[in-house]
């Protein structure tokens, strides 16, 4: 199954995005970070394609920095 | 010989056509199903076997034979075709019990509280044995109201056979229960009856 998740800096900006998204409709899905990609406790945020474009100028415009990850 | 095929049927058809023929036969008749697809064969085999009809099972080109024959006489419990429906692949659920007493994971801070729990329950929904029951009481209640994504994991873990037990005096005191999009509203009897009988309770 393929599978899009965003990583934030900090889990405030995780909050913060996940804010953002609910405030423009977008449902977002809170997932630990998978261990492939940290063994740090960490949140993230799992998208699915139909959404990540939208996700990703949404958070661009609001300076939220974020790094998409793919497996 | 009634045979029937129920090739290409997702179950529960094949179950259900297999029954209605079955209730048809005579003590000591034999019936043939017609499957092709590992699975069915599987919930076919059970489900004879609950009838007490000794199913025989043959592989060939088209697919299996399932031959079931009507017991000859003793009494035999009706059963639901649904119940016998597994798909490939599910996930067994454990002993343990899983509850949730709030709609925030730990204390010191509510914002990351609430993150903390939808990470727990979403991450809940893709381990390799689920719990038998979840159980949400107090603010634990929102993680059903639709429009959640820990609604979504719920969902999925229902589907896999995983109870969804609300609390029905936290469901009414919220005033959600029109939101609601998942799981049993129960009582604190139920409640009490599944911890109690709980081989492991977990608490996030």
């Amino acid at each position: 199954m393929h599978r899009t998740i965003l990583t934030f800096q900090n889990t405030r900006n995780v909050i913060k995005a996940d804010q953002l998204l609910a405030h423009h409709g977008i449902r977002a899905r809170i997932i630990p970070v998978p261990e492939h990609i940290s063994s740090e406790c960490g949140m993230c945020i799992e998208t699915t394609p139909e959404n990540t474009l939208a996700i990703q100028s949404l958070l661009t415009e609001n300076h939220v920095q974020f790094t998409i990850q793919q497996w | 010989m009634p045979i029937i095929d129920t090739r290409g049927q997702l179950c529960p058809k094949p179950l259900i056509m297999a029954k209605q023929v079955f209730n048809t036969l005579e003590p000591g008749q034999i019936m043939e199903v017609l499957t092709d697809h590992e699975t069915s064969l599987s919930n076919l085999m059970n489900f004879f076997t609950a009838l007490k009809a000794i199913p025989v099972s043959e592989k060939h080109d088209d697919g299996w034979h399932v031959y079931a024959t009507k017991p000859l006489s003793g009494h035999v419990e009706p059963v639901n075709p649904e119940a016998f429906c597994q798909t490939s692949n599910a996930t067994p659920t454990g002993k343990h019990v899983v509850c949730l007493t709030s709609n925030l994971m730990g204390k010191g801070d509510d914002q990351l509280g609430a993150l903390l729990m939808r990470g727990f329950i979403n991450a809940l929904a893709e381990q390799d044995v689920l719990p038998s029951h979840i159980i949400c009481y107090n603010g634990a209640v929102k993680l059903a109201i639709k429009g959640t994504d820990t609604l979504t994991s719920l969902i999925t873990m229902e589907n896999q056979g995983v109870n969804i037990i609300l609390c029905g005096t936290c469901v009414d005191f919220f005033d959600i229960k029109p939101q609601i999009g998942t799981g049993t509203i129960s009582n604190m009897y139920q409640i009490t009856q599944i911890l109690s009988q709980a081989s492991k309770v977990i608490y996030p």
